[in-house]
């Protein structure tokens, strides 16, 4: 096959290599046996320059730089980088849909206990014979424990608040203590840098 | 700005982790020496086809990035900085010891038999030996072998293209060239390759 085209260019066989030639360079291809061998060699030649291995340093080649590094100020504390833009979107779509829920679901109750009547109007007759028996079970049973001995120390905090405090003072900080020993738990082991 | 603690080194640009080297997390330098060992050490072996020397040489480049780390400019890549002094490493050891001429009788460091043929290339003038030769050879380590036959400029830029990946334009920010050059030097050494080829082809 021969042509009178001009041959590829360089820059023409680059555009063959990246897979996004000129119509120029395809119609002359089309024709021209050399270029097509050239493309063709062009082709192999990187395919297996890509397909090199890498070549891997002895074991100790970290150790051996680090043995001769200074690291500069040496932090202790744990290891933290700023949020991507991404992962604070994230946050935040999580916060909104997690505020606007807790909103509906705290409003619903709200709803509910100021209409009780409404709220059981949307229930069938039964399940508001069942709403209205559980309902006077419970004032029942609440009114009975309270006045239980074994219960005085709840009446004597509803009758002086400041009491209540340091208990919850001391669940929150049993609470936040057991959070933090979970998390101790569940966290990957850290990078060490040495040994 | 809001901070997370790192617990996939992968899931960090390596912006993000030269910045926490600089502010003292032993880790990061280590997670640098990881992603960057193998190409640094590949690409300066192929420099100078000396396993030895090339780790020498790769391990000068990280003690010389790891130690300047706080002078690390983020608008460059990472990766061009240490391919740079890399590069550079490679390219001194070869003007000192002329390692393109020289390697005909192997690596000047070779201290035993089998390692002055490790290091020994093969060259055109017994083209015929060397054909018969490869020919009994898988095609990628007659490439390989062809690559150690280029020029050191040509040699580095080709390695930095087609076998690290690089991008014109960041080769010629490692280099230090233009990048009508770049390009002149890479379509050169692709041309002896490509005739390298054609020649085995045909045997």
């Amino acid at each position: 096959m021969m042509t009178t085209a001009a041959h590829l260019t360089t820059d023409e066989l680059d555009a063959f290599l990246e897979d996004h030639p000129t119509p120029r360079a395809t119609s002359h291809l089309a024709t021209c046996a050399e270029c097509q061998m050239m493309v063709t060699l062009d082709r192999e030649v990187v395919y297996h320059l890509g397909a090199l291995p890498e070549h891997v340093p002895s074991y100790r080649f970290a150790d051996g730089v680090m043995a001769r590094v200074t690291v500069g100020h040496p932090v202790s504390a744990p290891v933290v980088v700023p949020a991507t833009p991404r992962a604070l979107a994230a946050r935040r779509r999580v916060l909104v849909a997690g505020g606007l829920t807790g909103a509906a679901v705290a409003g619903a109750f709200g709803w509910a206990i100021l209409n009780p009547a409404a709220a059981l109007g949307f229930a069938s007759p039964a399940l508001q014979q069942g709403g209205h028996a559980l309902w006077a079970g419970m004032q029942v049973g609440l009114s009975s424990a309270v006045d239980q001995p074994v219960l005085a120390w709840v009446t004597d905090m509803v009758a002086a608040p400041m009491r209540a405090i340091p208990i919850l003072v001391g669940a929150a900080g049993a609470y936040a203590l057991a959070l933090t020993g979970m998390r101790h738990l569940l966290t990957e082991p850290a990078h060490h840098a040495r040994g | 700005m809001s901070e997370r603690p790192v617990t996939d080194w992968r899931e960090l640009v390596d912006q993000d982790v030269v910045r926490l080297a600089a502010l003292g997390h032993e880790a990061a330098y280590r997670e640098l020496i990881r992603r960057y060992e193998r190409p640094v050490f590949s690409l300066i072996y192929r420099m100078v086809r000396d396993r030895e020397l090339a780790e020498d040489l790769a391990q000068e480049t990280f003690i010389k990035v790891l130690n300047a780390i706080d002078s690390y400019r983020p608008e460059y890549k990472f990766s061009s900085w240490i391919f740079k002094i890399a590069n550079n490493a490679a390219i001194d050891q070869l003007r000192r010891r002329s390692l393109d001429t020289l390697s005909l009788d192997g690596s000047p460091h070779a201290e035993s038999a089998e390692a002055i043929e490790a290091t020994t290339l093969q060259v055109g003038d017994d083209r015929e030996s060397q054909l018969d030769e490869v020919a009994n050879r898988e095609l990628g380590a007659m490439i390989e072998e062809a690559i150690g036959q280029l020029r050191p400029e040509y040699r580095n830029c080709i390695l930095l293209r087609h076998v690290e990946g690089r991008p014109y334009e960041e080769i010629a920010e490692i280099l230090d060239l233009p990048l009508g050059t770049v390009k002149t030097y890479i379509h050169r050494a692709r041309n002896e390759l490509r005739i390298l080829l054609a020649a085995v082809r045909d045997e």
